[in-house]
């Protein structure tokens, strides 16, 4: 299977023909992710964007083993694993090893309300290591002050702003040296100062560590800020996967040069433009399907 | 005593430890403790021969600051002798390069 596309020096994870369906409330069911395959390298930083709905944070939960898929598989290439890891097949205890590898930033940072931030980050290390006392603390100042917030070491998360939570989140999510890192939304309701120091941290991590990023987000300028490649999903399916010099150039062409509804889709999303494929389905609005055609 | 501990040497004032592998949070608890016992020694300098580390995480690099405060306390030196590419690159992302004294080759290791 994978092993026939990529070998596990240069692949991190291999998404497979992955189906994600959910039941609806009149019996059926809805197919959000449709077939989905890529690939991501060990150390890139992958940008998976997309529209509302298009099945991203779908994807994202997928990845992180919380939601389990319909179809297709999800193989891990972590180190010192002789076989990948699959996913799809792994009950509770193998995903709680393979978690162990890998990091998530929350978009709200998800820390513990009851803990301050010290605490909040040698969480993990307490869990999941034999390391002494004495040396968590000094891991914990290295990853607060990787993230330049030791010295709000001792304050609650309710004492702290939104981009100091996802800063803190982010702390918590190194504390085990993870392989892979996830990130959802991680510039969501920042400013864009805070949201470009968040990104800077996120490729110190990606280029002097060569942990492997995987980013869900909207938010273009951080997008290409940060991606090495970048994964389009529409309506369940990947639209186009490709380095980020491949979406510059569709995101920069006239487009009277666009080849086909999906470039003239995905550039319209990548300029945040009004007009264009999404908004004008079949030449028609939502708005107008509903007045005109009553559909 | 350690996987990753391979070897020690003695000259003088001076404890050299050879180390080689990966020092991970699975190592890191032993690694510690052998390290520890090291110190516990008659030694006014101790040098880390980082040369065969592939790898070092923030419980390794932990580890090494334990060690580090250890010693000053005693008014002993800590000397990180030929760290590769990754334990580099660990040191720079954490700052740890101002604090630990680095020794590209031996003949760089200042005389206890």
């Amino acid at each position: 299977m994978a092993s026939a596309r990529g070998s596990a020096t240069d692949l991190a994870i291999s998404v497979r023909d992955v189906v994600k369906e959910f039941p609806t409330g009149d019996g059926g069911v809805i197919r959000v992710l449709d077939g989905v395959t890529f690939d991501i390298r060990r150390g890139e930083t992958l940008v998976i964007m997309g529209g509302s709905g298009c099945g991203k944070s779908t994807l994202l939960n997928c990845l992180i083993g919380e939601y389990s898929v319909n179809g297709g598989h999800i193989l891990f290439f972590t180190k010192n694993m002789r076989e990948p890891a699959d996913i799809a097949l792994m009950d509770e205890d193998g995903l709680n090893e393979l978690r162990k590898r890998y990091g998530i930033l929350f978009q709200s940072g998800a820390l513990f309300g009851s803990m301050t931030l010290a605490e909040n980050v040698a969480l993990p290390l307490i869990e999941h290591s034999y390391v002494d006392a004495s040396i968590i603390d000094i891991v914990v100042t290295l990853k607060l002050q990787q993230v330049k917030m030791l010295a709000h070491r001792n304050k609650m998360p309710s004492q702290l702003s939104g981009g100091q939570k996802k800063r803190a989140g982010l702390a918590r999510a190194t504390a085990l040296d993870p392989e892979i890192l996830f990130y959802d939304e991680p510039s969501a309701g920042l400013d864009p100062v805070t949201s470009a120091a968040i990104d800077e941290l996120m490729m110190d991590l990606s280029r002097k560590l060569r942990v492997t990023s995987v980013v869900v987000t909207h938010e273009m300028d951080s997008a290409f800020r940060i991606a090495d490649r970048m994964v389009m999903l529409d309506k369940g399916r990947v639209l186009k996967i490709g380095d980020r010099c491949e979406f510059e150039r569709i995101r920069d062409a006239d487009p009277g040069t666009l080849d086909g509804r999906d470039e003239r889709l995905m550039h319209q999303f990548l300029r945040g433009a009004s007009e264009g494929p999404i908004t004008d389905a079949d030449g028609m609005t939502e708005f107008e399907k509903l007045i005109i055609a009553g559909e | 005593m350690s996987e990753i501990i391979k070897e020690v040497t003695q000259d003088g004032a001076t404890t050299t430890v050879r180390l080689s592998g990966e020092i991970d949070m699975h190592q890191a608890p032993e690694f510690h403790k052998g390290l520890v016992k090291i110190c516990a020694g008659d030694l006014k300098q101790l040098v880390l021969d980082l040369s065969e580390v592939r790898y070092i995480d923030s419980s390794g690099v932990g580890t090494l600051v334990e060690v580090f405060r250890r010693l000053k306390k005693k008014n002993q030196t800590l000397v990180l002798l030929s760290p590769g590419e990754r334990v580099r690159s660990v040191l720079e992302i954490t700052r740890l390069d101002k604090f630990f004294t680095v020794a590209e080759s031996e003949s760089e290791i200042p005389a206890a």
